[in-house]
């Protein structure tokens, strides 16, 4: 599979289909019924939160004070823009366009990238204003309510901790597929995986989607 | 799958819609709803949500099969949490449905203070005859 050729020897249909679409018809429900059991998977903290902040709203506002909103939104838009430049990725790939391929794919891995970094930077501001109460580090709360800050906290961490851990895994799997464009394959009919990414991409922004409003504009804010 | 390189504007009008959605949220959030504020939130973030998973996710040009599965995983969602709440709100293991209940009672106290199975496990302190 080396050399200059742009497509594959092979056919793309597996034998065990009769025909393209149909084949990219199961692809699709396949990489859907995985996203289901993602739902369910974030959905469970999603649970937990809605418990904790009906228990006490005031609480869950007053931590959320101290998220740093414009990093927030900033996030939200850097990742809606990633979800763009990932459509136009696969709008490239089914229409054999190379080069707009390579450029998307990459624009989508440098916006994910500014989304984990801006991510870690609100973490360190978190440790360092003592709001980061994992692994026995201390937890500085001064104002009533302060068991229900903390699980607001508790609940800040893991729930963007587990949605960055799918955008790393996201970003992995666009890097595999940026070497393998360049490497000539991932176009026209081999083009599903990119659409299969696609999709993956756009659930953990709808995932982000979800969390921004909950976590950062709790209760009024401003 | 049949897309020609003519058809970009859709996505374009779905992404100046989602940043302009991005923007009302923002700003609604500085209203005070009370309770509210939480239900408008999910609202605009389902909106957002609907628009990514039709245009983006292409579910508008996917199977009906596809679809139905990524609506089956909503409807679990919403299984989920219809039943946890018809739990928690039943056993009145949530303080009363108001904001700021600080200090008001000793049971809003404790409500406040005592993460909700704490409290369940404490109030069998001193059960000597455990199990009955």
């Amino acid at each position: 599979m080396t050399g200059t050729r742009s497509a594959e020897a092979t056919s793309p249909l597996a034998h065990q289909f009769d025909d393209l679409p149909q084949q990219h018809a199961a692809d699709e429900l396949g990489m859907w019924l995985f996203l289901c059991t993602e739902m369910m998977f974030f959905g469970a903290v999603f649970l937990a939160y809605t418990v904790y902040r009906t228990h006490d709203e005031a609480a869950f506002a007053a931590a959320s004070t101290r998220l740093d909103l414009f990093w927030g939104t900033l996030n939200t838009a850097v990742l809606l823009t990633s979800s763009l430049t990932m459509v136009l990725a696969v709008q490239a790939a089914q229409t054999s366009q190379r080069n707009t391929l390579v450029v998307m794919l990459l624009a989508t891995i440098v916006l994910g990238s500014v989304f984990v970094g801006i991510k870690g930077l609100e973490y360190h501001h978190k440790y360092s204003e003592g709001l980061m109460p994992l692994l026995g580090l201390p937890f500085h709360w001064d104002e009533p309510g302060r068991s229900s800050a903390e699980m607001f906290f508790d609940l800040y961490f893991v729930m963007t901790g587990m949605h960055a851990l799918h955008m790393v895994i996201g970003l992995a799997i666009l890097l595999i597929l940026l070497v393998q464009t360049l490497r000539g394959r991932l176009l026209g009919d081999f083009s599903i995986p990119v659409h299969l990414t696609g999709l993956y991409w756009h659930f953990v922004d709808v995932v982000w989607v979800f969390l921004f409003p909950l976590l950062y504009l709790v209760g009024g804010r401003h | 799958m049949s897309h020609n390189t003519a058809s970009l504007r859709p996505y374009i009008i779905v992404f100046a819609a989602l940043m302009l959605l991005l923007v009302v949220t923002v700003e609604v959030s500085r209203l005070d709803l009370g309770r509210g504020n939480f239900l408008v939130a999910v609202l605009i973030a389902s909106i957002k949500a609907t628009l990514i998973g039709l245009y983006f996710m292409h579910l508008r040009d996917s199977t009906a099969l596809s679809r139905l599965v990524a609506l089956s995983g909503v409807l679990f969602l919403a299984i989920l949490f219809t039943l946890a709440f018809s739990d928690y709100w039943t056993r009145n293991w949530l303080s009363p449905l108001k904001l700021g209940s600080e200090e008001n009672s000793p049971s809003a106290r404790t409500a406040i203070e005592a993460p909700v199975l704490d409290r369940a496990i404490s109030a069998h302190d001193g059960d000597t005859t455990y199990p009955r």
